[in-house]
């Protein structure tokens, strides 16, 4: 076990190019909110193609966000990463209370939820790629047949098939909707990865003597993740 | 900057955001489903978005710390967002100044339109 005059040098401990601790702390928030705007970045394009195409194929959109997303599974995803989010918090808070142990359970329970993020996807996906609905020359779904199939609930939806536009656009919405959450879901995974690193260093009890920097900012990538199924979720569940 | 601020809130205080964004979560699937009908059709993007920019506010400013870490990475958070923002409106904006919504161009159209 440390000594207390160990822990406080290990606190103080920072590379020689910055003045203290904290200055260095300061840098490594800095970089990781340049990151997070590039994150923005690479995912704005995609919000924006989506808008675009929604509003060029508006019926479209609405009728296999309505009938072939499950909204059900939508939330479920949203309520996970919101708790998973909250579990991060909990282990940055652990870690700026030394409670090293505590950091590594409140990661490892971080990691279950995305694991159980992950299943749901799974579950939707090889429901899509069995239904044909796939991006491109790959979209294989007879649309007119479907739409038929589906008129008693649009009705209880309170939309008229009679009076959509349904059809064109329709390998749009999937092209986008895997290029979004296929994006995204590479993130929950390399985010596990990185939590998961983070939960080895703190089982080692790394963060009972160290500063809780890269707890923090391996929770920020964590809430950017989050952050993006946030508007993930309406956009393409919903509207 | 100053994170001893960050230290002022508890668990309990994290757990109500969390509450907050369920909650809001429930809201945005209640007024785009549910009660769809009471909204009007124009209102339901900017509802929906409006929800979803409260919650992504809510996990920033206090799940991420931005309430206490230095402005220059609130700026270049808001920054990225603003950027995104042109992007989408100038492009966006454009398609809906020129282009009609898409017309019926696949074979099964007529069916569906003739469908009672």
């Amino acid at each position: 076990m440390a000594s207390n005059e160990a822990a406080a040098v290990e606190l103080t401990a920072h590379a020689d190019h910055f003045v203290d601790a904290a200055h260095e702390r300061r840098a490594a928030q800095f970089g990781m909110w340049l990151f997070l705007a590039n994150e923005i970045l690479l995912f704005g394009p995609l919000f924006t193609a989506f808008a675009l195409y929604r509003y060029l194929y508006r019926d479209t959109f609405a009728y296999l966000s309505a009938v072939h997303l499950d909204w059900k599974l939508g939330t479920v995803n949203t309520v996970v990463l919101l708790v998973s989010s909250f579990t991060v918090v909990v282990a940055g808070w652990a870690a700026r209370c030394r409670r090293s142990i505590w950091v590594g359970h409140a990661l490892i329970a971080t990691i279950v939820l995305a694991g159980g993020f992950l299943v749901v996807k799974y579950f939707e996906y090889t429901h899509k790629f069995h239904e044909g609905l796939l991006p491109g020359k790959y979209f294989t779904l007879d649309l007119a047949h479907d739409v038929a199939l589906h008129m008693e609930s649009l009705r209880e939806m309170g939309l008229n098939p009679a009076q959509m536009r349904i059809g064109p656009g329709a390998s749009m919405f999937f092209a986008l909707y895997f290029l979004i959450t296929g994006l995204h879901g590479l993130h929950v995974v390399i985010g596990m990865g990185v939590l998961g690193w983070m939960a080895v260093r703190a089982y080692r009890g790394e963060f009972a003597v160290r500063n809780d920097t890269p707890v923090e900012l391996s929770g920020l990538y964590w809430h950017l993740v989050d952050l993006i199924w946030i508007f993930v979720y309406p956009t393409l569940y919903l509207l | 900057m100053n994170h001893a601020h960050a230290q002022h809130h508890g668990l309990g205080f994290f757990f109500g955001i969390l509450l907050s964004l369920l909650a809001l979560t429930g809201l945005t699937y209640v007024t785009a489903r549910v009660w769809s009908n009471y909204v009007p059709d124009v209102l339901h993007v900017p509802l929906a978005l409006t929800i979803a920019l409260v919650k992504a506010g809510l996990v920033a400013w206090f799940f991420m710390h931005l309430n206490a870490h230095a402005p220059v990475n609130r700026a270049y958070f808001v920054l990225a967002l603003c950027f995104v923002a042109l992007m989408m409106t100038l492009i966006v904006g454009d398609a809906m100044t020129r282009l009609p919504t898409a017309e019926p161009n696949f074979p099964g159209y007529q069916e569906v339109r003739g469908a009672p």
